[in-house]
C-alpha cells in the first residue's frame, strides 16, 4: 500500500502537479490604496473668449503653482482671417513667458483652414511652475481672436505655500 | 539501496528542481508605483459621456488625456468648432475640437499629462467627459487615464 502511494507521488511529481511554493511567491495585490498626492493639481482655469484674462488667485500668503497648460487654436467653417501673429501673455511668472498663436486661414485644407485646428499646445511642469510673487495672482491674457477663430486655454494649477 | 529509497530520492530531486525553477523566475521585481494610473476610460462615440466613477468616498485622479480627431474615407464638411466638456473638475475645463476636413486624415491629435495627478473637485463623485456631436464622417477618440484614490 505504502509502495503504491509512493509511486503515485512520483508520478504527480514528474507531471509537475505537486504543490510548490511558487504560488506563495507571487506578488500580493496591494490592499492599501495610495492616497492622491498632496501636490496634485486641484483646479483648472479655462476660457475660450477673445481678449479674456484668466486669473489664478492663490490662498492668502500662498503661491500659484502651474502644472499644465494646453491650448487649442481652431477655425470655424469659414476659417480664421489671415493676420499678424497673436500672443498669449502672462503676469507674475518670472520671465513673463508668452506663447505665439497663428490666426488661421480661409483656404480650404490649409493649416488652420476652415474646420481645422492649427495648434494643439500641451505643456507640463512635472514639479510645478511657481509664481514670482507669493500672495499675488498669476494671469494669462488671451489675444483678440481673428474673425472666425477660437482659442481655448486650460491651465491646471493649485495654491500652495512657497517653501 | 532499497527501491523505496530510490523512489524517495527521485521525488526529492523533482521537487528540488521545481524549487530551483521557481527561484530563477523570482528575479527581484520592482513594484509598480502605488500612484500609477490603473484604468483608461475611452470613447469614440458621438455625444457620448465618459464616466469615471471612484470607489466610495474616494476621488478620481486623472493622469493623462489624449484626443485623436479624424476623418473617415469621406471628407468632413468644415463646420464650427465643438467642445469636449467636463464635470466635477474645478473650473470645468473644456477642450476645443475642430471639425476636420480631409478624408482619411487626423487633423488634431493632442496629449495632456498631469504627472502628479489632477484631482476631482468633489470626492465620492464621478468625473465626466462629454463628447461633442461629431460632424458627418468625423470620429473623435478620447482616452483618459485615471485611478480612484483616497484624499489626504
Amino acid at each position: 500500500m505504502k509502495w503504491r502511494a509512493l509511486n503515485g507521488l512520483l508520478v504527480l511529481a514528474l507531471l509537475g502537479l505537486l504543490p510548490t511554493p511558487v504560488a506563495a511567491q507571487s506578488t500580493p495585490t496591494p490592499i492599501q490604496q495610495s492616497p492622491a498626492r498632496l501636490d496634485s493639481a486641484a483646479q483648472i482655469a479655462t476660457t475660450a473668449t477673445s481678449a479674456a484674462t484668466l486669473t489664478l488667485t492663490p490662498n492668502g500668503g500662498e503661491s500659484v503653482y502651474v502644472y499644465e497648460l494646453d491650448v487649442q487654436n481652431c477655425s470655424n467653417a469659414t476659417g480664421g482671417t489671415v493676420g499678424a501673429v497673436l500672443s498669449m501673455t502672462t503676469t507674475n511668472i518670472s520671465g513673463s513667458p508668452a506663447w505665439t498663436l497663428g490666426t488661421g486661414s480661409t483656404t480650404a485644407g490649409a493649416l488652420g483652414g476652415p474646420g481645422l485646428c492649427q495648434q494643439d499646445i500641451s505643456i507640463k511642469y512635472p514639479t510645478g511652475l511657481r509664481a514670482q510673487t507669493p500672495g499675488t495672482p498669476v494671469t494669462f491674457v488671451l489675444p483678440t481672436f481673428a474673425a472666425n477663430q477660437t482659442i481655448r486655454v486650460n491651465v491646471s494649477w493649485r495654491s500652495a505655500p512657497a517653501q | 539501496m532499497s527501491m523505496k529509497r530510490i523512489v524517495l530520492t527521485v521525488i526529492g530531486l523533482v521537487l528540488t528542481s521545481h524549487l530551483a525553477f521557481a527561484q530563477t523566475a523570482q528575479v527581484q521585481q520592482v513594484p509598480a508605483h502605488l500612484d500609477a494610473a490603473t484604468q483608461v476610460a475611452t470613447s469614440a462615440t458621438s455625444a457620448a459621456t465618459v464616466t469615471l466613477t471612484p470607489n466610495g468616498g474616494e476621488s478620481v485622479v486623472i493622469y493623462e488625456l489624449d484626443v485623436q480627431n479624424c476623418a473617415n474615407g469621406s471628407a468632413v464638411a468644415a463646420a464650427a468648432q465643438t467642445n469636449i466638456t467636463t464635470t466635477n473638475l474645478t473650473g470645468s475645463p473644456s477642450y476645443l475640437i475642430g471639425s476636420g476636413t480631409t478624408a482619411g486624415a487626423c487633423a488634431q491629435i493632442f496629449t495632456l499629462n498631469w504627472p502628479t495627478g489632477l484631482r476631482a473637485q468633489a470626492p465620492g463623485t464621478a468625473v465626466t467627459f462629454v463628447m461633442p456631436t461629431f460632424a458627418t464622417n468625423q470620429t473623435v477618440r478620447l482616452n483618459v487615464a485615471w485611478r480612484s484614490a483616497p484624499i489626504q
